[in-house]
Formats: structure tokens, sequence, C-alpha cells
């Protein structure tokens, strides 16, 4: 067992449950989704982002890429919903652009997942 | 270490104040969110996510600017409390590590290597790597760079050289790298293994470093040009055996030299010419035949003797060291004991200046009119020397950088040196009378090649008409004027070489030019062999038609 592998894995797999927690239910009711899980989910994911950093294997690059795209995606979600209640009133609309955002973030942290446990299935010790 | 995995261990290390900052960010920002304030209107409020996420952001950096949007209620201040106490602490905690991480050695070292080897790749031009800032590779940075044939390439290990480079603002620039050249990864990143990469000069004191750098070079690029400076101890003969195409043997050059200089005046004046003095015999070229007294030790001495021995000059060799030096109780009796009453000429060739001044110094207080030659080691000593009008000197730096100058600029003058030693008196004396008066007592001496490249015209006019070289150079303008230009050489491309070529010779494409030549006629040469019309009138002595018009067929 590698504490590293744990850690890693604790967090990359946490940061898919939190984002599939937040995605799920009708993409344009507001209290399907809870504003709380998806700040876990940033956290979440700029942790399993931190934890990706400094590996040099090919798998490495690309499961660093998976965790920009979901932190891109996640932040520009929680960016829109923040903006909205600022400026304006939150319509259903408006809503569904937050969800939608967030679900991409959902497929790229699916594909980073795929990816960890593929390397990890492909290790022979 | 290598580099690459450096930066990768950087990162690893950033990971723990990165997750730190985070967390302590996030914990503080929902826990605001969740407690209950009381807005102006003394409701019940949440702060927003962006308000409290404001309020963390100056908490954390204790910037403080107090209770906003509105004052806080009690459970709230506990929660800010908390903040200040988690937050700062880490927040110095990540910055202080991330900031020491980027002053760590090997990771700058890192940094700057990537920053050198970019420029290196980008660099599209022919290139020389000149390993060593030393005198003697300043010497020959500066005579490359005026020429601007090839671009250069600067390892140093030493901090202070590499900074006393980049302060002379060379243009074309001269990357730069402080870094151990005899390390294969280093000679990699300059470039060894690029094929514009046409040679490699090592100009280190240390015969061992010099060893060390040509092996690993050679093994890396089995078609480089490798130049070295042999020291000391040895000779170059191990050199030569692991393929360094050129050593620069300082002792032997040195040697030469005392050996043309007994022959004849005028040899050595066109020698050290082309080792880069002034073309006018003196008379501290005239060397004295009288008894010699050579003071020195190893591996020179032991060449000046066999001069000396070859020339049959009768010397007296005094085995002189540090050491020795000390002992003597005073240099005055020691040196009348060798006789320097009846010397002629000494030679204080010892590699410490210190004793080479002081064996100068007393030599010339017991006897005024002995010629004095001189080794000086280093270039700052030059003032000293001069001050005690030694009548030659011989500085190290000075000879090995000109030497690798003109194996790299042009190495026709090693083939021109052989030719004119085996030139009768008579000879040289015409042929250093030829080049003064047409040129001057200082000119220029160059290597040019016919090609498209630099001599665009007259290559192409090399293809359908022959051209002498008395064409070009005599009287070129038709208005009784000469190029003050003398070729001293032609080497075709079949290898043959043609020592001090006549006028009515013809010229090839591919042919080398060794000349010698004043600034203003070198630029009239070129403007001539680079433009067609130009070309044509010096050629033809009337105007080439410039316009095809349909009655002037």
């Amino acid at each position: 067992m590698n504490s590293e592998k744990v850690i890693s894995g604790f967090f990359i797999i946490l940061a898919l449950t939190l984002n599939f927690g937040f995605v799920v239910g009708d993409i344009d009711v507001i209290a399907y989704h809870s504003v709380y899980e998806l700040v876990a989910a940033i956290v979440v994911n700029l942790i399993a982002t931190i934890m990706k950093l400094g590996d040099k294997t090919q798998t490495g690059s690309v499961l660093l890429a998976t965790s920009f795209v979901a932190d891109l995606q996640l932040i520009a979600a929680a960016s829109v919903w923040g903006i909205v209640n600022m400026t304006a009133v939150m319509t259903p609309e408006l809503f569904t652009i937050v969800v939608s955002l967030a679900t991409g973030a959902l497929v790229a942290n699916i594909i980073s997942v795929a990816l960890f446990v593929g390397e990890t299935l492909l290790l022979k010790r | 270490m290598n580099n690459e995995s450096s930066i990768w261990l950087f990162l690893r290390k950033m990971r723990a104040p990165l997750i730190v900052l985070n967390l302590a960010h996030a914990i503080p920002v929902i826990l605001l969110t969740l407690v209950p304030g009381i807005n102006a209107e003394g409701n019940s409020a949440h702060l927003s996510f962006f308000d409290a996420m404001y309020i963390v952001g100056y908490t954390a950096t204790t910037i403080g600017f107090g209770e906003i949007p509105y004052p806080f209620t009690y459970p709230q201040r506990i929660i800010v409390l908390l903040t200040i106490y988690t937050t700062v602490p880490a927040w110095l905690y990540a910055l202080g590590s991330i900031i020491a991480l980027l002053q760590d050695k090997l990771f700058v070292y890192a940094l700057r290597m990537n920053a050198f080897r970019r420029k290196v790749s980008h660099l599209s031009q022919d290139f020389i790597i000149v390993c060593g800032y030393t005198d003697a590779g300043k010497l020959l940075i500066e005579k490359l760079n005026q020429d601007n044939l090839y671009r250069i390439v600067v390892i140093d290990k030493s901090i202070e050289k590499i900074e006393a480079l980049q302060g002379e603002l060379y243009m074309p620039s001269i990357p730069a790298i402080v870094a151990d050249a005899s390390m294969t990864d280093v000679l990699r990143s300059s470039g060894a293994l690029s094929p514009n990469c046409k040679f490699l000069v090592t100009l280190f004191d240390d015969d061992q470093l010099n060893l060390k750098i040509s092996v690993r070079a050679r093994i890396l690029n089995e078609s480089l040009e490798i130049i070295a400076r042999s020291g000391v101890k040895h000779g170059g003969e191990n050199l030569s055996n692991i393929g360094v195409n050129h050593v620069i043997d300082i002792f032997s050059i040195i040697a030469q030299r005392i050996d043309f200089a007994l022959k004849s005046p005028y040899l050595f004046n066109l020698l050290s010419w082309v080792q880069g003095g002034n073309l006018h015999v003196s008379k501290s070229d005239i060397l004295p035949t009288g008894k010699y007294i050579v003071c020195s030790r190893g591996r020179f001495g032991k060449t000046i003797q066999n001069t000396l021995d070859k020339n049959n000059i009768d010397y007296t060799y005094l085995d002189i060291n540090k050491e020795i030096h000390e002992k003597v109780s005073s240099d005055q009796d020691f040196f009348l004991e060798a006789g320097i009453l009846e010397a002629s000429c000494i030679i204080a060739g010892t590699n410490d200046d210190a004793i080479n001044l002081s064996i100068i110094a007393t030599a010339r207080a017991l006897n005024p009119r002995i010629f004095a030659i001189v080794r000086e080691n280093e270039m700052e000593e030059r003032s000293l020397f001069s001050h005690l009008r030694v009548d030659k000197i011989f500085i190290l730096d000075q000879i090995a950088a000109l030497d690798g100058y003109n194996y790299i600029d042009r190495p026709m003058t090693f083939e021109f040196i052989e030719g004119i030693g085996q030139f009768e008196k008579e000879k040289l004396v015409d042929t250093l009378l030829t080049i003064t008066d047409r040129v001057n007592k200082r000119p220029a001496l160059l290597e040019m090649k016919i090609d498209k490249n630099t001599m665009y015209a007259l290559a192409q006019f090399l293809e359908h008409t022959p051209v002498t070289l008395g064409q070009i150079l005599n009287n070129p303008y038709h208005d009784g004027v000469d190029l003050e230009i003398v070729v001293l050489g032609i080497k075709r491309q079949s290898g043959e070489f043609i020592l001090l070529p006549t006028s009515e010779i013809f010229l090839q494409s591919n042919d080398r030019l060794l000349f010698a030549s004043t600034r203003p006629s070198l630029e009239r040469f070129r403007t001539i062999v680079n433009h067609y019309y130009e070309l044509y009138f010096v050629i033809h002595g009337v105007e080439a038609s410039r316009l095809a018009l349909p009655w002037s067929r």
C-alpha cells in the first residue's frame, strides 16, 4: 500500500462524487442543487489538482489536464451563480447555465477517475 | 543532479503549502456563510459566498478592512477570530515555503539552464562553444565577434566570470551559463549535438579539465571540430590521441617564434603579425646571437632548450622555481655565477610572474644592455612588464587566443606560415615589403571564400567568364588606383594551396583567399565582388547595358 496513492485517490474520487452530487436532479430547479456542495466540489477539485502536480509520467500530465478542465468549469459555474445573485434575479434559464457548466466538469472528473483507475490497474506490483 | 527532475521535485514540494493554503481559505469561507448575521435593517441575514471570500481574503493577508458589509454579530466574530488564527499562519507558511523553494539553488539553476538551452536552440547561425571565460577566452570572443562569422556560446563555472561577460554587452548577444563544462549534460544543453555547432574551444589552464571536456565532446559529436589548449605538463599528445582537431600548444608557438627570430627578423615579424602584431621590423625583433641565460623549468624550459640547440646558440640553463628562488640568498650572486655579465640575452620563463619580474630587474641592474625576453602568465601584469622595458613579452593567454582565432576564422594562416618558413632571406624581405608598400604597416588579415554567400557577383561571373586576380585588385575602376589588398594565398577546392599568387592567376569558384588589406579597400572589394554591374565595369571597363531594348541587340 502506498499512502500517497491513497490520499490522491481519495481526493480524485471525492472530487467526482461531490461533483456528481451537485449535478444530479432537475437541471433548472435550484432546490435540487446545494451551493455548499458546489463549494465543496471546487475545494476538493483544487486539492486533487495540487495532488497531481509534479507527476512526470505521461498519464500524470493528462490527469493534471483533466483536473484543470474540471476546475475551470466549476469555477465558471460558481462565478455565474455569484454574479447573477449580485446583479439580477436567478431564473431557471440562468440556473441551467450553472448546472450545465458543472455537468461539463463532471465529464472531466469521470475521465480523470477512469485514467487514475486504469493506471493503477496497469501496475503489476 | 539532472535539472529536469529538480523542476518536478519543486512541484512536488509545492503540494503541501498549496493544499494548506486552499483549505485555510475554504473552511472559513464555508463557516462564515453558515453563521447568521444581522443586516442594516435589523433582519437576520447570511453572508454571501462572495462576501465571505472577500472577508477571508483580506483577513488572511493581514490587510483587515474591517466588518463588511455590516457589523458582525458575536457568533460571526468567533468565526472571524478562528479565521485569523488559522489563515494568517497558513498564509505565512505557504508563502514562506513557496518563496524558499523559488530561491532553492537547484531550482534556480534548472530555470537558468532551461532559459540557456532555449537561447542556444534558437541560434540559427553556425556557432562556437567556448569553455572558460578566461583572459584567453575573452580575447578570443572579442576577435570572433568582430568578424561575426559565428555566434558564440560560453560555459564557465564561475558566476563572477559569467556576470562579467554579461556586463560586456556583446553584439550579437552571447548565451552564457554558469556550469561545469566537463559534464555531458551541460555540453548537450550548450548545443554540442546541433548541426550548427561547428567548433568547441576549451581554453582552461587545467590540462585535466581540457582533456575531460574534449573526450566528452568527441563522444557526443563525431563531426565537431575541437580546439583545446594544452597546458604546462603535456605537449598535447594525449589531446590529439582522443581526437582533438587542433591543439593550442603555447610553448611550441613561442619556441617557433624564437626559432624564426633567430633565423630572420623578417620571418619573425611576419609570424607575429599573423599572430596579432604589427607588420614592421623593429630593433627588438633582432635577437642577439651571443650567450643566452634561460631561467625556466619543466616543459617550457625543455622546449626553449631544444630550439636554442637547433640554432647552435650557447646558453646556460637555470632551473628555477619558487622554492629554489626563495632559497637563493642573493639574486645577484646567483646570476653572476651564471655569467650574466657576458650574456647577451636572458629569458625569464618561469610560471610565476613575480619571479620573472625579479629576474629581469636583477639582470638589468647587472647588465643594462642585456636583451630581455619574458613569459607573462597573467594578463594583469602587463603594465609592470612594459615598465621594465622588456624587449619581448610572450603573453600566454594572448598567444592561445590568437592561435585559436586563426584556426577558426582564418585557417590558411597556418599554411602561409609553413610556406614562408622555407623562404630565403631576400624573398622574405620582398614579401614583407610587398605587403607594407601596397597596404600599410598594420594590415588586417582575413580569409574569404568565393561563393554565393560572400561574393555573390563573382561566384556567378566565374561560371561563364574567366577572371584573374589582377583584374579585380589592380586599377579596378580604371582610374589608376589599385586596391590596397595583397593576396597571400589561395586554397583551391581540391586542397591545393598557392602561396603568394601572381596577379595573372585565374580565380575559380569555391577558392578561399587569404589577404591583407586596409578597411576602406576591403569595403570596396566587397562591393565589387557582390554587385553584378560593379563587377562588370571592373572587368570590362564599360558599363553593362541595363535595359534590354529591342533595338540594342
